[in-house]
C-alpha cells in the first residue's frame, strides 16, 4: 500500500468515527402567521385518511423509531394489526375485506390516539434516558421533573422541532402560543412529571392532529 | 263575552263564539298540520324513524353468518330416503335412521357419524336433536330461493333481501330503529359479503357497522390511552386533547378543508371519544383474563370484564377460535347496550384445536364441495353449539326487572347463509361433493318469531324446498320463485320494526302472535 493511500484510508476511517458529542438543540423557530382571511377553501375536499401502514410509517419516521416498535398492545400485538380495520386497512385473508373503508370508523380516533401515545411515550423516554443522543426532545433545561422555564426559547424550539418532524413545516404563532400554554397548564396541574407530560402531550397533539392523519 | 245567568250562551254570543272558533281553526290549521307533518314527513317515515309504539325499549338482532352455504336439507328439513321414492339413490337424502323426528314439532334433526371429513382424517360426530328439542319453541324455518350463487353477492343479498328496502341491510334497519343513542349501534365481525354496507346512503352514519376482525383484542381500541405503556394519566390526556383540538380548529389545514365531509365526520367522531371512554368498555368488553407473564393485564393498567369468567367458561377457545371470540363479544355488546345489531360468523380459514383437533374446516360450509354430508354436519354442529351457548347466556341475563324479561326475550338470531347446495349425488353415495344452489331455507331463533314453525316445505322427491305465503304462512307446493324480500321482511316483522314507507311485503307469518 502506498503511503499516500494509507493516509487517505486512515483519514476516511477517522472521519467516519467522530468523537461523541451532544446534539445541538433544535434550530430556532421561524413562526408564520396563518392568513385565515386569504385562505382558499378546497372545493372538492378530497381528503384521505392515511390508513394503518402509512400512519405507522409516518409516526416511526417522525420520531426515528422502528416501524415495528411504534405501538404494541399488551406489549406483543402490533397496534396496526389489532386495529387494522378501524384504521381503514384491508384484511383479505381474515374477514375478506378487500377494499379500505371509504370513511373513518367510530373507533378510528381512539386507535390513532393509541398509536400516537405509544410512539410518543417511547420517543420521550428514550430521549430523557440518554440526553446526549436525544433525537427530538433535546436541550430542554429542566429543574427536577419540571421544565425550568415553560415559556422559554428552548420550549419554543422543541415545538418547532416536533412540528417540522410531524407536519413537515414550521409552526404558526398561534400553535406555539397554545403549546406553551399547555406547558404552563401542565406545570400547574399537579402532575408528578410535568416536563415529561408536556413532551409526550406535545408529540401526541402534533401526531394525532387532522393535518397529520389525513392527506 | 259573558254568560247568561243560567250559564248558557245567548244566540248572539253563540254565533260569535263559533265564528271565532272557525277563524282560529282556519288560522291554526296549517300550523298544527305542520307540527304533525314535522313528526311524520314522508322522508322520516321512509327512513323508518317512527319508533315501535309498543314499549320503546330496545330489541337486538344477532346475525350468524353461516358462510359457504348452510343447507337446510342437512338440518331441520332433512329428507328420509323412504320418502324420496325412486329418486332416493340420486338426491341428497339420508338413511331413515339418521333423520330423527322431534316430538311435537315439524322439525327434524340429523345425526351423522362419519369416519373422516373429506380428506381430513378426523371423525365427524354430529347430532342436532338436543338443540332442536331445547329450542324448537323459539325456532322458525322459512324456505327460500335466492338470486345468486356467487358467495359475496349472495351473502349480501341474504342481508338486504336483494335490495328489498332501498338496499339497506337488516342490521342497518335494526340499528336505525333500536340503536340510536347506543355507542356503536351495529358491530360486524363476519366475512365477505356479510360485512358489506347497504346501499342506502341516506341513513345516519351511525347505523353503518363498525367492522371488527379480532374480537378479543378489539376492546383495547375503545380507549385512547389506557393500557398504552408510558401514556399519561387521564387529566393529562384531557389537557393534551384540548390543546390539540384548539390548534386543530384554527389550523390552515382545517380551514382549507372546512367543507370536507371527511373532516366534519372526523371532528364529530373525535368529540364522541370521551363519551365512549366514560363507559369503560375497554374493561367491560374485555374477555381476556389477567394471566402473567403471557398476558399481564394489570401491568398495563387493564382489567378483565366482570363477565369474563362466565364467558371464558362458555367459550373457552375465545382467543384462538374467532367464532367463539365473536360470540363472547356479541353477548357483551348486547348486555352493556353498546349495540343493537351484531354480526358474527365463522370465516373460510382453518382453525385448529377443539376436541376433534379441528374447529373450522377450510371454506366453512363451502367445504361441501369436497365432502358435502360430513362438511355440513360438522359446520351445522359448530353453528348450533355456539348459538346454544349464546342463547343460554342471553336467557340468564335480566333485561327488565319490571316485566321479568330476559335479554333473550328481546333478541332475534338470524342464521343468514349464502345459498343452498345442489341436491344430486352419485347413486347411494354417502361421500360426495355439492355445488351452489339457489334453493334453500333460513333459520331464525327468538321468542319473537312464531316458534315451532316451518314456513314452506320440502318436495321429498327432489329435495328442493317450496314456498309459502308470507302473510298467512300457507305452504305453496310447487312455488320455486325467489322470495328474498319475504325473508328480509320476516325478520323485521318478527321484531316488530316500523316498516312505514318501506314497501316491504306483509310477512306477518313470521311473527309470534
Amino acid at each position: 500500500m502506498r503511503p499516500e493511500l494509507s493516509t487517505v484510508v486512515v483519514a476516511l476511517l477517522l472521519s467516519a468515527c467522530p468523537p461523541a458529542k451532544v446534539d445541538p438543540p433544535p434550530p430556532p423557530v421561524v413562526m408564520e402567521q396563518p392568513d385565515a382571511g386569504g385562505l382558499a377553501r378546497s372545493v372538492t375536499g378530497n381528503l384521505r385518511f392515511k390508513g394503518p401502514e402509512r400512519l405507522n410509517a409516518d409516526f416511526a419516521a417522525a420520531l426515528e423509531l422502528q416501524p415495528a416498535d411504534v405501538c404494541k398492545e399488551l406489549g406483543q400485538y402490533a397496534c396496526v394489526g389489532v386495529h387494522n380495520l378501524a384504521m381503514g386497512g384491508v384484511d383479505p385473508y381474515g374477514p375478506g375485506v378487500y377494499e379500505p373503508s371509504p370513511v373513518t370508523a367510530v373507533t378510528t380516533p381512539l386507535v390513532v390516539e393509541r398509536l400516537a401515545w405509544g410512539a410518543c411515550a417511547q420517543r420521550v423516554d428514550k430521549d430523557l434516558v440518554a440526553p446526549s443522543s436525544a433525537v427530538v426532545f433535546r436541550g430542554l433545561p429542566m429543574t427536577g421533573p419540571r421544565l425550568t422555564k415553560p415559556d422559554g426559547a428552548e420550549v419554543v424550539a422543541i415545538i418547532g422541532e416536533m412540528t417540522r418532524r410531524g407536519l413537515l413545516r414550521e409552526p404558526y404563532e398561534n400553535e406555539v402560543t397554545r403549546y406553551v400554554q399547555l406547558a404552563k397548564d401542565l406545570d400547574g396541574s399537579g402532575t408528578a412529571e410535568p416536563a415529561r407530560a408536556w413532551m409526550v402531550s406535545l408529540c401526541f397533539a402534533v401526531l394525532s392532529s387532522s393535518e397529520s392523519v389525513f392527506y | 263575552m259573558a254568560l247568561r245567568t243560567n250559564g248558557k250562551l245567548s244566540r248572539r254570543e253563540l254565533i260569535k263564539a263559533l265564528s271565532m272558533a272557525t277563524a282560529g281553526s282556519t288560522a291554526l290549521s296549517p300550523l298544527l298540520a305542520g307540527c304533525r307533518q314535522s313528526l311524520q314527513t314522508p322522508e322520516e317515515l321512509e327512513r323508518g324513524l317512527r319508533r315501535d309504539a309498543l314499549d320503546g325499549k330496545p330489541k337486538f338482532l344477532i346475525v350468524i353468518a353461516a358462510a359457504g352455504g348452510a343447507s337446510i336439507v342437512d338440518s331441520f328439513l332433512a329428507v328420509r330416503a323412504s320418502e324420496s321414492g325412486p329418486n332416493a339413490a340420486r338426491i341428497n337424502c339420508f338413511p331413515d335412521a339418521q333423520v330423527q323426528a322431534v316430538s311435537g314439532s315439524p322439525f327434524r334433526a340429523v345425526r351423522v357419524d362419519a369416519p373422516k371429513l373429506g380428506s381430513i382424517p378426523i371423525a365427524v360426530r354430529a347430532d342436532q336433536l338436543a338443540f332442536v328439542n331445547k329450542y324448537k319453541d323459539d325456532l322458525l324455518v322459512a324456505t327460500s330461493v335466492g338470486t345468486s350463487v356467487n358467495h359475496v353477492i349472495a351473502q349480501k343479498r341474504s342481508l338486504t333481501g336483494n335490495g328489498a328496502w332501498k338496499g339497506r341491510t337488516l342490521q342497518e334497519c335494526v340499528a336505525l330503529q333500536w340503536g340510536q343513542g347506543l355507542p356503536l349501534p351495529s358491530v360486524n365481525m363476519a366475512v365477505g359479503g356479510y360485512t358489506e354496507r347497504g346501499t342506502d346512503g341516506s341513513l345516519p352514519a351511525s347505523v353503518y357497522a363498525e367492522a371488527v376482525a379480532k374480537p378479543s383484542l378489539w376492546p383495547l381500541g375503545l380507549d385512547g390511552a389506557r393500557g398504552v405503556p408510558g401514556a399519561p394519566a387521564k387529566d393529562v390526556v384531557t389537557l393534551a386533547r384540548k390543546a390539540r383540538d384548539d390548534v386543530d380548529a384554527a389550523s390552515v389545514f382545517r380551514t382549507t378543508f372546512s367543507e370536507s365531509s371527511v373532516i366534519k365526520r372526523w371532528v364529530a367522531q373525535r368529540e364522541e371519544t370521551s363519551r365512549l371512554e366514560q363507559q369503560d368498555l375497554i374493561t367491560r368488553l374485555n374477555v381476556i383474563p389477567n394471566m402473567p407473564p403471557q398476558i399481564p393485564l394489570t401491568q398495563y393498567g387493564l382489567e378483565t370484564s366482570p363477565d369474563g369468567a362466565a364467558l371464558r367458561a362458555a367459550f373457552p377457545r375465545f382467543f384462538d377460535d374467532p367464532f367463539q371470540g365473536q360470540a363472547a363479544l356479541a353477548f357483551l355488546l348486547l348486555k352493556y347496550r353498546v349495540s343493537a345489531a351484531v354480526t358474527i360468523g365463522p370465516d373460510f380459514n382453518v382453525v385448529l384445536g377443539g376436541a376433534a383437533g379441528l374447529a373450522n374446516p377450510p371454506l366453512a360450509f363451502d367445504f361441501s364441495h369436497n365432502d358435502h354430508r360430513a362438511g355440513q354436519a360438522f359446520m351445522w354442529q359448530r353453528i348450533l353449539d355456539t348459538a346454544d351457548k349464546l342463547i343460554t347466556l342471553l336467557k340468564a341475563e335480566p333485561f327488565d326487572a319490571a316485566t321479568g324479561e330476559s335479554l333473550w326475550d328481546r333478541t332475534l338470531i338470524y342464521v343468514a347463509t349464502d345459498f343452498g347446495r345442489t341436491r344430486s349425488r352419485p347413486d347411494n353415495a354417502t361421500e360426495f361433493g355439492s355445488g351452489h344452489d339457489l334453493n334453500n331455507g333460513f333459520v331464525m331463533l327468538s321468542p319473537m318469531v312464531k316458534g315451532n314453525t316451518v314456513l314452506g316445505g320440502v318436495d321429498a322427491s327432489t329435495g328442493l324446498t317450496y314456498g309459502f305465503d308470507a302473510r298467512t304462512g300457507a305452504p305453496q307446493p310447487g312455488k320455486l320463485t325467489s322470495n328474498e324480500p319475504d325473508i328480509f321482511s320476516g325478520v323485521l316483522h318478527a321484531m316488530g320494526a316500523d316498516l312505514s314507507g318501506s314497501g316491504l311485503p306483509d310477512a306477518s307469518a313470521f311473527k309470534n302472535a
